[in-house]
């Protein structure tokens, strides 16, 4: 039997939850990206923009995309690909989930998961789409 | 009231990541990022401009280990 004839399409894995992101988190993520845009730490130029408050990065969300996906890999396969559109801001302070659920799975191993952040109130702000290869002599994911 | 030095104009749209290749640390990892699109939208508030862009990572020995797009919003 390969491995991952235990995953079937619509299986949601196990879900990522980070926060409350706070201002520390955005600069740190500033310095990480070296790129201090001030949006994100700095109220006033959020306001300028009718935004409520600072908002969370969207990479910073992409990254905790990505991690809830290889977290859940782990030791049996790789990350190739991984996109997302930033449908809504998430604000500073905000707890977000990462969740994700396959998409497609080929015999070969090759599968893509559907991938998204949802804010406080469940609502859906970021999606987009990860493509895995799981390595055909891994232990089964679980 | 302080003065904002920056006109806040510019959002991250979407970002688009493909991993080619492991890198290792210690690896010196060179970015290279090219404008490849502007469109005009016409916004509620006025004329918007979709900015795509594509970048390539590309390490010591030349090897090609991972290519981005990028689309950010811009207005006026």
């Amino acid at each position: 039997m390969s491995t991952h004839d235990d995953l079937r399409v619509g299986d949601e894995i196990p879900a990522l939850r980070k926060g409350p992101v706070n201002r520390q988190r955005l600069v740190e993520w500033c310095a990480a990206e070296n790129d201090y845009y001030p949006l994100h730490y700095d109220e006033r130029v959020a306001a300028a923009m009718g935004l409520p408050g600072t908002p969370i990065q969207g990479t910073y969300k992409l990254a905790l995309m990505g991690q809830v996906v290889t977290r859940w890999l782990a030791e049996r396969g790789v990350l190739l690909g991984l996109s997302a559109r930033y449908r809504g801001p998430n604000m500073e302070g905000e707890v977000l989930v990462a969740r994700a659920r396959i998409a497609t799975i080929e015999a070969d191993g090759l599968a893509t998961l559907e991938v998204w952040i949802e804010g406080p109130g469940g609502e859906r702000t970021t999606d987009g789409i990860a493509s895995v290869r799981i390595a055909s002599d891994a232990p089964p994911v679980v | 009231m302080p003065c904002i030095s920056v006109r806040p104009s510019l959002v991250n749209a979407g970002d688009e990541f493909e991993f080619i290749a492991t890198v290792f640390v210690g690896d010196r990892i060179t970015i290279e990022r090219r404008l490849c699109e502007i469109e005009k939208k016409k916004g509620r508030h006025g004329d918007m401009y979709l900015l795509r862009s594509e970048a390539t990572y590309v390490n010591q020995r030349g090897k090609l280990v991972a290519r981005a797009k990028s689309t950010s919003l811009r207005w006026e």
